[in-house]
């Protein structure tokens, strides 16, 4: 067991940081909210506790904690200049932001050490205290994925005007998701800096997105188990049988995330759904109830995903 | 100073191919295109390959396998992954992110890809695909390359919005873009015209990575990136789906970097892409140069 577990160490830790980034950028898109700031915080998170600790001194404790306030005052910012933005358009903003902060850590030399990095950061969180980051914000996701907070969220992914209608806050809402995903994503830059001990502009950017997307989206993007298994799957078992730097992982993550994309909208989460006995059952004796609107085989019928049959209205004009 | 801004012109050129079909594909798709800079690379490393292969092939005839190239990937890229994931959305919104998704896979792919091919290393293009000549215009040095991006740049951008302002094809385009339903109800094909947008706005990026290629001697897998950060600057600055503004702000910006950077060094000159979308798009989220919000393509 502890023969396994030192063999497979590095493979544990990569998985665990990439649950943890796709878990930020989850909680955004649950609300409806297209954002992928998250990952430019990720920098910020792990940029800010190399400085404090290695450059500084500090112990990480206090380190993350003064991050994550920093976290939130930046993302809250940042959520109230774009707080007009929809769709695309804050897509695309939110891309050009986590561009930027690659741009500033090889520009901004005293703090980030340019294109050398930051080393010597001290490994005081270690896998069991990154495993604890994790357990902990997956279990806030699965309790606001229930109950009324849950279908508030739905709501807001479905249909903003009939939220609004009902009295939900929606800019409200909104900057909460935004706010929570930026700090998901700065602690899992704190994971990733605090477990490699080196950070270099080379672990920011494009490349973060795609494998943070890719964990999401295999896993599965609406239900909280989504990021977790994503994670076990790409960070893990790919790079156990394809190496770290394997010269295909690209090709694989891109073309896996295409064809889950189009035949299992749901991701590997979405599997157990599928095989429900109560929807095999009622699928063998009604066909699927609902107004179209609920999709079969979630109890309470609060669908976890986006129902397939539902014609799209229009799709030319948005904004 | 004045060579600066001879520079400033030919790399706003390239700005323009690149831009415009990604306002394109945004317009008319509704697709927020992260694979375009990918298909860009992919341009130089068709153009690439061919002189590899078959040696001495005059210029045209390699753009114009790279501009076919780029345009089959773009529209294989739709194909096999654009559409049938908009076909099963249940929403705009939804589509919209999952779409967003898919093509930041397929760049994924892509960019590996070329990456292996070129063993991570840049490439360039041998120099007697185009002989380099310089002249001397008042004092300034202008060379043929940066001529012919140049022209490229007026004479595909003219026929494009020529294309889509006047042609049967391209009113067809803009009512896709403006109703789907009701295009269809008037027997408009939609997925025929995404197609066909798609190829349009893969053969740009291909056609405007070929001259950059050319231009600068050198390329490498990741050169589309930043292209992308500036591109969205010029699409917001100019409205989505306004090809004209995309002109006009491609070389805006151009200019505007060149003298930022000759003023106030390469980092600012970096981050000045991502302040004009956020200042824009918080100021002014149709554009400065599209009408009315919904003015598309």
């Amino acid at each position: 067991m502890i023969d396994w577990f030192s063999g497979n160490e590095g493979y544990i830790q990569g998985a665990l940081v990439a649950a943890l980034l796709a878990a930020s950028v989850q909680v955004a898109l649950r609300a409806g909210v297209l954002s992928f700031a998250s990952v430019g915080f990720y920098g910020v998170g792990a940029y800010g506790t190399g400085y404090l600790t290695a450059t500084q001194g500090w112990g990480t404790a206090p380190a993350a904690a003064v991050v994550v306030i920093i976290t939130v005052f930046l993302s809250w910012l940042l959520a109230l200049v774009l707080a007009r933005l929809r769709a695309l358009y804050l897509a695309m903003a939110t891309i050009a932001f986590v561009l930027l902060v690659q741009i500033g850590a090889l520009a901004w030399d005293s703090v980030t050490g340019g294109p050398l990095g930051l080393f010597g950061i001290p490994p005081a969180l270690g896998t069991g205290g990154v495993a604890v980051i994790l357990a902990g914000v997956l279990a806030v996701n699965a309790l606001t994925q229930r109950g009324a907070v849950g279908r508030r969220l739905l709501l807001l992914r479905k249909d903003e005007a009939l939220a609004s209608a009902l009295g939900v806050n929606v800019r409200r809402q909104h900057q909460i998701a935004f706010v929570w995903s930026a700090v998901l994503g700065s602690l899992a830059g704190i994971s990733q800096a605090s477990l490699l001990t080196v950070f270099t502009p080379e672990n920011l950017g494009f490349s973060v997105m795609v494998s943070a997307l890719t964990a999401l989206v295999v896993g599965g993007t609406w239900h909280w188990s989504g990021p977790l298994i994503g994670g076990v799957v790409f960070s893990w078992f790919l790079s156990a049988y394809l190496g770290f730097a394997s010269d295909y992982r690209g090709v694989v993550e891109g073309a896996l995330t295409v064809v889950v994309l189009v035949f299992l909208p749901k991701g590997l989460a979405g599997l157990s759904e599928l095989l429900d006995p109560r929807r095999l059952r009622r699928a063998a004796g009604t066909p699927t109830g609902g107004p179209g609107g609920v999709s079969a085989g979630v109890p309470g019928g609060v669908s976890t995903g986006p129902d397939r049959p539902v014609p799209a209205p229009e799709m030319g004009v948005s904004s | 100073m004045t060579q600066q801004l001879v520079n400033a012109i030919a790399l706003g050129s390239i700005y323009t191919l690149f831009s415009l079909g990604l306002t394109l594909s945004w317009g008319i798709l509704n697709v927020l295109n992260l694979a375009h800079g990918a298909i860009f690379t992919a341009g130089t490393m068709f153009a690439f390959l061919l002189t590899e292969h078959a040696a001495g092939l005059p210029f045209a005839v390699v753009l114009a396998a790279a501009l076919v190239g780029s345009a089959l990937l773009a529209v294989l890229m739709e194909a096999v992954a654009f559409a049938p994931i908009r076909a099963r959305s249940g929403n705009a919104l939804d589509a919209e992110m999952r779409t967003l998704i898919a093509s930041v896979a397929v760049a994924s792919i892509i960019v590996t890809v070329v990456g292996i091919q070129s063993d991570h290393q840049p490439y360039a293009l041998p120099q007697s695909l185009l002989e380099r000549h310089r002249y001397d215009v008042l004092g300034v040095h202008v060379s043929n390359v940066q001529i012919l991006v140049l022209v490229a740049a007026i004479v595909l951008s003219a026929l494009l919005v020529l294309f889509v302002r006047r042609s049967r094809y391209g009113r067809a385009m803009r009512a896709v873009a403006f109703d789907r339903t009701a295009a269809g109800m008037v027997g408009i094909s939609a997925r025929t015209l995404q197609l066909a947008a798609m190829a349009l706005s893969g053969a740009l990026a291909g056609v405007a990575g070929v001259l950059l290629a050319v231009y600068l001697g050198a390329a490498d897998a990741h050169m589309g990136d930043s292209f992308l950060l500036k591109a969205f600057a010029i699409i917001i600055l100019a409205g989505v789906g306004s090809l004209e503004g995309a002109v006009f702000f491609a070389y805006a910006l151009a200019l505007v970097e060149t003298l930022v950077g000759y003023y106030l060094g390469g980092d600012v000159r970096d981050a000045l892409a991502f302040v004009l979308i956020v200042v824009i798009l918080v100021l002014r989220p149709q554009g400065l140069a599209a009408r009315q919000g919904w003015q598309r393509a």
